[in-house]
């Protein structure tokens, strides 16, 4: 049986990574509006920011269908 | 909304080692330093962009050129927008944030503390940016908040220094938005779900959602303002092959939602006083969180309604007419609700109520102003008139900083420890209110009479209404020292607060000593 303040540093270290996946995937989003705005209007194609947009939600999905497979 | 289950006091260290000096709060990581820190900054930049705006209505006063010249006039008009918008308005949303969420959800603290220090002090370099543009060569921004391009292409210094200082306000606000949203969905006290917290909350993660997709956006469009002004790129120069209107397009994608961005945790903010003081749960608390979600994709899709006269076919007008148009029901839906919860309530009027009525009967008001200019061939009719000025001072002054004042009067106590003086609480509220009503109501008729915005002069058919607006517009300034007096009265001298003050309040921040403890919630409240 895991002592308590083993079972806290874990429950710490599992918060602690579940913060930092939320914070990567919010941050990725902004990215990703802030780049794709400036690439589509660069390339003067609306293709660009559509296909942008388009590859990183299938990017997130692959993402999401990888952890759980992994799990 | 969750109940308080008992009062206790589990798992806070009243008497924990609480740091001091100047290093506490340019290191502090914690959210009620850091909220503090926002909620004073704020204070300031809402006094320097008020002085702004009173040496705009200084000039106005009567017609003809009095005290400035026509290029710092417009450079008042400018700064005062974005020092009230990002300075004032976000901040301060953002410090009652800080120190509410976690109180709020029963979290120890912000999800990222370290990261939370940094995008608050982010703030004041932008800060200095903006005020010190005055002082280049060339003058401030000049072309009004929204840095219209191609206009703002030809500017002067200041104008550079304004697009860094939206760059850093724009990497503190995704800062603060992705740590508001981790706390949320992360740090919650078990027991409490999604369809249990305070309203506050539910606002606030909704705003950060808005910030997160927008904020990119705005610090693009004036990315590509940068390129265009110093590394040759043509985005929005026709003469280059770029789109002038482009900017406004992008540019509004962004600014309407920040619209929802300053008024989303006002609503909030209301939705937790109004059921205290009418000593009842909220009317439709499932339907608050619906609306507000709805209010915040609408706001998507609604840009263009900025942009009736600069042309666009009929099919797209009447789209952006009927979207704007239908925020009128979920925002109906809440108006409602407010009134609903106070409907057959053991009503009282301590001042944080007042300002909520107040927030309801003004911002209900510039909703309706809104609705008259979301109609297509009317606002062609009214576009850059005072009327359009007086709208948005009511959503925004009427609406975000009434709600703000009454937050801080509702939870000053559990700030602070202690009470303001309710007599100079109710002054500051009536002398607000009627001197908003002075300043900013006359802009109707001055809009509906053909007043153009963004002017030093004007015809002298508009002198007695302007006259009317600037003493209102002294008189409002001047209140807010009112504000001033009465806060730091409070916390010099004012009479210690019990825990819960208020016998309506019911959220969990009042299981809590006032003042708060410096460490609360180390070990998690359940929430029944």
């Amino acid at each position: 049986m895991k002592s308590v303040l083993t079972r806290d540093a874990s429950e710490r270290n599992d918060r602690r990574a579940a913060n930092l996946r939320t914070a990567a995937t919010l941050g990725s989003i902004a990215l990703l509006f802030f780049v794709g705005i400036v690439a589509a209007q660069y390339s003067g194609s609306a293709t660009v920011g559509i296909g942008a947009v388009g590859l990183a939600i299938l990017a997130f999905l692959a993402v999401a269908l990888w952890r759980n497979l992994r799990k | 909304m969750s109940s308080i289950p008992h009062d206790h006091a589990a798992g806070h260290d009243a008497h924990a080692h609480v740091p001091s000096g100047i290093m506490r709060w340019i290191t502090t990581t914690n959210h009620k330093d850091i909220g503090t820190l926002y909620l004073w900054f704020s204070m300031i930049m809402f006094l320097a962009g008020g002085v702004l705006a009173l040496t705009i209505r200084t000039e106005l006063f009567q017609p003809g050129l009095q005290i400035v010249d026509p290029e710092f006039f417009n450079s008042l008009t400018t700064l005062h927008g974005l020092i009230m918008v990002f300075g004032a308005i976000m901040p301060a949303a953002v410090g009652f944030a800080n120190w509410q969420i976690p109180l709020m959800i029963g979290a120890p603290d912000m999800a990222f503390a370290r990261m939370n220090n940094w995008s608050f002090w982010l703030l004041p370099f932008a800060a200095a940016l903006l005020i010190a543009s005055f002082f280049v060569p060339g003058g401030a921004a000049a072309g009004g908040w929204t840095l219209y391009a191609p206009l703002s292409v030809q500017a002067g210094m200041g104008l550079d220094f304004t697009i860094f200082a939206v760059h850093i306000l724009g990497a503190s606000s995704i800062m603060g938005a992705i740590n508001i949203i981790t706390t949320i969905l992360n740090l919650r006290a078990p027991g409490m779900t999604l369809m249990k917290m305070p309203l506050f909350v539910w606002t606030w993660l909704i705003t950060a959602y808005l910030l997160i997709a927008v904020m990119p956006v705005l610090a693009g469009a004036v990315t590509m303002l940068l390129t265009d002004r110093h590394f040759g790129t043509s985005f929005f120069n026709a003469a280059g092959g770029g789109d002038p209107v482009l900017f406004q397009h992008i540019f509004w994608f962004f600014g309407h939602p920040e619209v929802y961005i300053m008024i989303l945790p006002a609503f909030g903010i209301v939705s937790t006083i109004i059921p205290a003081f009418s000593r009842k749960p909220l009317f439709g608390y499932a339907s608050m969180v619906y609306a507000t979600s709805s209010i915040a994709i609408l706001s998507f899709i609604v840009w263009a309604h900025h942009m009736f006269t600069v042309g666009m076919p009929a099919a797209g007008q009447l789209f952006f007419m009927y979207a704007t148009m239908l925020i009128a029901v979920p925002t109906g839906v809440k108006v409602f609700n407010w009134v609903a919860t106070m409907w057959r309530g053991s009503l009282t009027f301590e001042t944080p109520m007042l300002f909520a009525i107040g927030f309801i009967f003004l911002f209900t008001m510039g909703g309706f102003t809104g609705l008259v200019l979301s109609i297509t061939p009317v606002d062609i009719q009214l576009q850059d008139t005072y009327y359009v000025v007086a709208h948005f001072h009511y959503v925004l002054v009427a609406g975000s900083l009434f709600a703000f004042f009454g937050g801080v009067y509702y939870w000053l106590p559990k700030w602070s420890g202690r009470m303001y003086d309710e007599t100079l609480g109710k002054w500051h509220f009536w002398l607000s209110m009627i001197f908003f009503n002075v300043t900013f109501f006359p802009m109707h008729f001055l809009g509906l009479a053909g007043m153009p915005r963004r002017i030093p002069d004007y015809a002298t058919q508009f002198t007695d209404w302007n006259m009317v607006a600037s003493i209102g517009a002294f008189g409002f300034g001047l209140s807010q020292l009112v504000f001033l007096y009465t806060v730091l009265k409070a916390m010099r001298s004012g009479p210690k607060a019990s825990a819960r003050p208020w016998e309506g309040a019911d959220t969990l921040e009042w299981t809590l000593p006032s003042p708060a403890p410096y460490h609360t919630f180390e070990t998690p409240p359940h929430v029944g």
